[in-house]
């Protein structure tokens, strides 16, 4: 177990080490054979996994890395708002004149949003939120993983729902204070990758094909 | 490119160890050994001094068949130069003295 450990522990320190030290991941991994026999193999790959982290912000390719997962951590609770904004009631019922806190504690009144005549349309609005939080909630692996093309298509379904869900909000004359979570979500999502996307874009400009995020 | 900080204790420790037998290339395990440094403390300290052009590195074969190859290290000799410069500094902290 602290071996399967170890070495775990030893593959995020070479990939946080990225291209730029190739070298010294190897370096480190050789030497990791040598602390195995030593039977200190976890203490020597925590030591490696502490030093590739704190090499990260001092070079360009490291602080790129750092930003990824930050900006991949910060596109979940846009997630979890949403999911909060369903168990709230929407689109279907408002939280009640006690409000959301009130919702949470159990005393709000909810009443139907949607009228008899709109609510065919209840299945194909749950279908369309919950599409689209499952949307934002595979764009951080997309990001992490650098594949520009299926973050751009899942930009491109993430948009398509939520202006979806604007024109039925309008349509089916429901209260449009309930898109404003969704649509500052989406803008914060697609400014945020937007700007990932054209830092990566200048860092590895030139770069051979087959190099990482190249 | 040396900088003109002070050398840290780490570093000191560090040129200690291989100003000690400045012609032999030394493992990372075992300057880690000899040094009392921790992987997270030497590898920083080697990638730095590396850069700066203290240290220099090289692959050595493995001594063992079916090991990959090891990354050797030892001073350069700017490194040599800082090593002795700070030799008084190490002797102070209770380090041993170059041989020159």
């Amino acid at each position: 177990m602290t071996a399967k450990l170890a070495w775990a522990v030893m593959t995020l320190a070479e990939a946080c080490l990225g291209d730029r030290r190739r070298d010294w991941a190897l370096a480190m991994q050789a030497e990791f054979e040598v602390a195995i026999d030593d039977g200190r193999p976890l203490g020597f790959a925590v030591g490696c996994l502490t030093g590739a982290v704190r090499d990260m912000p001092k070079h360009v390719e490291g602080r790129f890395a750092l930003t990824s997962h930050a900006i991949a951590l910060a596109l979940f609770p846009i997630v979890a708002l949403l999911m909060l904004g369903v168990a709230s009631g929407f689109p279907f019922l408002p939280s009640g004149h006690a409000g959301l806190s009130g919702w949470l504690a159990g005393q709000s009144e909810p009443m139907a949003l949607l009228t008899p005549w709109n609510r065919n349309f209840a299945p194909a609005l749950a279908l369309l939120i919950w599409a689209l939080i499952a949307g934002h909630l595979l764009m951080p692996w997309f990001v992490l993983e650098r594949d520009w093309t299926r973050v751009a298509t899942l930009a491109r379904v993430n948009a398509a729902a939520t202006v979806t869900l604007l024109l039925f909000t309008s349509v089916l004359f429901l209260d449009p204070a309930f898109m404003v979570l969704p649509v500052l979500g989406l803008a914060i999502e697609l400014s945020a990758i937007w700007l990932l996307y054209q830092w990566q874009t200048r860092l590895f400009e030139g770069a051979p094909p087959g190099a990482l995020g190249a | 490119m040396a900088t003109n900080r002070r050398p840290s204790k780490q570093m000191l420790r560090l040129l200690d160890a291989l100003s000690a037998t400045p012609r032999e290339w030394r493992h990372g395990y075992d300057i880690m050994k000899e040094t009392g440094l921790l992987s997270g403390t030497l590898y920083p300290l080697l990638m730095r001094m590396t850069d700066q052009g203290l240290v220099e590195a090289e692959w050595r074969e493995p001594a063992q068949p079916g090991r990959p190859p090891r990354h050797a290290y030892r001073l350069t000799a700017q490194g040599l130069a800082l090593a002795r410069e700070t030799a008084g500094e190490r002797r102070v902290s209770g380090f041993k003295e170059v041989p020159v």
